[in-house]
């Protein structure tokens, strides 16, 4: 009976494939119909619902809840599905099963791959799909195809990036891991940890090394690369955020978020491969023990040390710098010695980060290997990451590799931007900065600080700024600060923490300011920022030095907006005039005449702009410009 | 055929095999026995590939077993704790080795559903342990594979069930197919095997066939007016010596023919050779082997 019932079917890697696909769907069906039902109830049922209650069925209803609902559900399906889909790695008799099955391992893993992808993605693009159908169903309004759709549309291709960088981030660590268990934790462990390590040294570099703000932590391509559920979450709250703020302006969210699709599109590219290359290395026998490959547990306890370490010496070294040794500071007393002693300081961070260190370290050996299995070994890595922030903290007490020296040449400078804050701690807002992607239109919007106060676009004007920073830095070389430690001179360290607000045009100053920021625009399309606090340059004469670069910058900006005001100019198109006060109406105007007359008008007033009182004007006025710029 | 070269596989410090070197012809039937932790399961898994081989090679017709779709898909392993998912039914089970299996045979598999008492949509974590090898067994056969690896596959079936699974297997064998059975149960095994190969802390003690085994050794009971002398036991390989006043009981390696004639010289009240199961065959051999038994059974 055998040999008359062999089948003369031919077996190829694609058919297995395509099998083990077919049966892993049909096996993990009820899964999915919950999942489809979740879907449904969660973006259009319950944004009809919702459109009802309140009386009329209405598009930004529905919107916002496809965007915060449904994703919620789609990030929390994928967590889910992508855990179940490689459970067979971590399960002894399942691997028995699946490893005696005529297929390569690599054909089994990404059919199981593909199958929790499919029923993720494709779910969610239907699901997609009827919200945009609804929303044209809806009462549409002249908006629908210009805001509404676009954003559905956008917010989907966002949320299905996210689910593959997640689904994939997950589907390299169950490789990675020996238990399911272990998979979620070091998936849910390097989500968070990995974010708060890259701010804990930005936030370290930015406190120890003078003027230098690192910002990396602000930077979605480095902050977010390896925590895809981390960013996913965020990407669901700004995009819940939007939709709340969303007016008649269409949204760009994927040219906004460029960044953030960079690093999924990394983080998918690397696991991927990672995938590819460790299902065929990956020994079946490793299931049940804690992780399969060596490499992925020391990085992971690696980022969870440093990230805890970090947190709390930072944490200690502020509090003792801030509260105790100031206090002794002010009395002139010993506190002054210790704190001018980097290496106090830098004992007070070591102490507090090994102590964090070592016990998160114990920790994650006790839960990964449920017991103090391989404890002594893993000390080895332990050493290497407190040797590592040990160089690292060394580096950045003599100045970050000359970063505390660092002055942009003139020449290679396309625009400088001069912030100042008030003694309240808010940045002085002169709206001055608004004007700079008019005046700057090669730089992209999204790289000025609307907050400053001098725009420096001229040569002279730029070349007296680096002057007066250069001048700064000299003060420090005379300071002799090195080894510099966290929070240099006892100064609370600025960071970013100034605010912006308009009452901070009723303050001035007569003195030297508190803080001082350079933001340089360089040619090559980089910027370099610097924040320094008063005590780098208390004995420079800092208010006359900004009069004078003030004074250059407005001649040279002056002269760039009178071209663009002139009859020749034909940039400006129209303007529109918002109504600053409650119940007021804007208006747009395009007409030839009035966008002529408003030219003019806005010529005299600029010439004429030393006796004009700007702060009296009850209106803005926005011209709107080709390419969509505009200055109020 | 399959063939183990110099198979070694090692978990961590442990080496489970360590250099096996094994031939299982067609149409074979061989029992793999040996002590607890001696490496059966492993060796199993090396075949079926679900583990890869440290070192050495496993050739089945003559490919390399690991990795390679074609030659696994001769083989199918029903381990000892058979898996099998929450909502795993026979029926969608049988479906994912349908679609794999190219040999898969439906007629067998409908042959097979109604020989055992098994509802092909009842949920097999609900069944009972022997029921559960029964739903193995089923989706096993059916798959109609060249090379048929089972572990511990008696454990849990009852006596009427235990004669279905070997005459099925007789059946199978007789067509072609070669079964390799580790098990402890060896009453089993000497019913079904005709080879055997034994198995002790990752090392091929020996690999026979059945009856040359039992053969190669002869256990005899004899009566001596006077007892032999240790210069007279001397000529003999005794693998296990007990006496009760002057009858003694004799296992001695070599044929039944040889040995008797040897013991007849020493004069010998009465002398008679009687029957040695493979139970026996196990326990001498791994006494030899320096497996303590006697000191685990006392």
């Amino acid at each position: 009976m055998t040999s008359a019932t062999l089948s003369n079917k031919k077996k190829t890697k694609l058919s297995d494939f395509r099998n083990i696909l077919i049966w892993s769907l049909k096996k993990h069906k009820a899964l999915g119909i919950v999942y489809v039902s979740l879907l449904v109830f969660s973006s259009p049922v319950i944004g009809l619902l919702a459109s009802l209650s309140i009386g009329t069925l209405n598009n930004p209803v529905t919107a916002f809840t496809f965007a915060s609902l449904s994703t919620v559900v789609t990030m929390i399906m994928t967590f889910i599905i992508s855990v179940m889909m490689f459970d067979y790695l971590h399960n002894k008799r399942q691997a028995d099963v699946f490893g005696s099955l005529p297929c390569t391992r690599r054909t089994l893993f990404f059919s199981r791959f593909t199958t929790g992808l499919a029923m993720i993605i494709v779910p969610y693009i239907i699901n997609m799909l009827i919200v945009v159908l609804m929303s044209l169903g809806l009462k549409a309004g002249s908006d629908i195809f210009t805001v509404y759709i676009p954003y559905i549309l956008q917010v989907g291709t966002l949320v299905v990036l996210s689910v593959i960088a997640s689904y994939s981030f997950t589907a390299f660590m169950a490789v990675c891991c020996g238990t399911t268990a272990n998979t979620v934790l070091s998936t849910l462990l390097i989500s968070f940890a990995y974010p708060i390590a890259i701010s804990m040294l930005s936030t370290l570099g930015s406190s120890m090394i003078p003027g230098v703000n690192l910002h990396i932590d602000e930077i979605p391509l480095i902050s977010n690369l390896l925590s895809p559920y981390g960013s996913s979450a965020g990407g669901i709250f700004s995009l819940t955020l939007s939709m709340i703020k969303m007016d008649s302006n269409a949204v760009d969210f994927l040219g906004d978020n460029w960044q953030q699709l960079v690093a999924w599109a990394i983080l998918i590219a690397a696991s991927f491969v990672g995938c590819f290359f460790l299902t065929k290395k990956r020994k079946t026998e490793a299931a049940q023990n804690s992780f399969a490959f060596k490499a992925p547990s020391v990085i992971i306890r690696a980022i969870a040390t440093a990230a805890v370490g970090l947190l709390f010496g930072l944490i200690f070294t502020f509090f003792t710098c801030l509260n105790i040794f100031s206090d002794f500071a002010r009395n002139e007393n010993i506190g002054q010695v210790i704190q001018n002693s980097a290496w106090t300081m830098f004992a007070i961070f070591l102490i507090a980060f090994v102590i964090a260190a070592f016990l998160t370290h114990l920790i994650a050996i006790v839960i990964f290997s449920k017991g103090f299995k391989g404890f002594a070994k893993s000390l080895i890595s332990f050493a290497a990451v407190v040797l590592c922030v040990c160089l690292l903290y060394t580096s950045l007490a003599f100045g970050g590799f000359g970063a505390d020296k660092y002055v942009p040449q003139a020449d290679k400078v396309s625009s400088v931007e001069i912030a100042t804050t008030s003694y309240s701690g808010y940045w002085f807002n002169r709206s001055i900065g608004s004007l700079f992607p008019l005046l700057m239109p090669q730089i992209p919007p999204s790289s000025f600080d609307y907050d400053s106060d001098i725009i420096c676009t001229g040569e002279g004007s730029i070349n007296a700024a680096t002057e007066l920073h250069r001048e700064i830095i000299s003060n420090l070389n005379n300071l002799n600060p090195t080894p510099y430690y966290i929070n240099t001179f006892g100064e609370p360290y600025p960071f970013s923490g100034a605010s912006t607000s308009d009452y901070s045009e009723f303050e001035t100053i007569d003195s030297n300011p508190p803080v001082l920021k350079f933001l340089y625009h360089m040619k090559d399309g980089t910027t370099v920022e610097r924040i320094y606090s008063e005590g780098y340059y208390f004995n420079i004469d800092i208010i006359s030095k900004l009069d004078n670069i003030e004074t250059l910058s407005a001649k040279e900006n002056t002269a760039n907006l009178i071209s663009l005001l002139s009859e020749e100019s034909g940039e400006i198109t129209s303007f529109k005039i918002i109504a600053d006060w409650y119940g007021g109406n804007d208006s747009v105007f395009n007409s030839k005449n009035l966008v002529s007359e408003m030219k003019k008008a806005l010529l005299d007033d600029m010439k004429s702009s030393e006796n004009s009182d700007s702060d009296s004007i009850f209106c803005k006025i926005i011209v709107r410009l080709p390419r969509k710029r505009q200055f109020r | 055929m399959i063939e183990l070269c110099s198979v070694t596989k090692r978990f961590g410090n442990l080496a489970a095999l360590d250099g096996i070197s094994l031939k299982i012809g067609n149409g074979n039937v061989l029992g793999l026995v040996g002590s607890n932790g001696s490496g059966k399961s492993t060796m199993l898994r090396l075949i079926s590939g679900v583990f890869e081989a440290d070192e050495g090679e496993i050739l089945i017709d003559g490919e390399d077993s690991f990795e390679n779709t074609a030659a696994k898909g001769k083989v199918f392993f029903v381990s000892d704790y058979p898996y099998f998912y929450n909502d795993s039914t026979v029926k969608n089970t049988a479906d994912l080795y349908k679609r794999l299996y190219t040999s898969w045979s439906d007629e067998k598999y409908s042959y097979l559903c109604s020989l055992f008492p098994i509802h092909q949509n009842q949920r097999i974590i609900n069944m009972s342990k022997g029921m559960q090898r029964q739903a193995a067994l089923i989706l096993a056969l059916s798959c109609c594979p060249k090379y048929l690896l089972l572990d511990e596959i008696f454990d849990g079936l009852d006596p009427v069930v235990r004669m279905l699974v070997k005459k099925l297997i007789i059946e199978d064998v007789s067509n072609g197919m070669s079964v390799v059975i580790a098990s402890h149960n060896l009453r089993e095994l000497e019913d079904l095997c005709d080879h055997v190969a034994l198995l002790h802390q990752g090392k091929l003690l020996f690999h026979n066939e059945l009856d040359d085994t039992k053969m190669g050794i002869t256990k005899l009971q004899a009566a001596f007016a006077t007892p032999p002398t240790n210069a007279d036991m001397e000529q003999f390989e005794i693998l296990n010596a007990n006496s009760h006043g002057q009858l003694y009981n004799l296992i001695i390696r070599g044929s039944q023919d040889e040995v008797l004639a040897k013991i007849r010289t020493l004069g010998p009240m009465f002398v008679e050779a009687l029957p040695l199961t493979l139970e026996e065959v196990f326990i001498y051999e791994m006494e030899v082997a320096g497996y303590d038994v006697s000191n685990i059974v006392k």
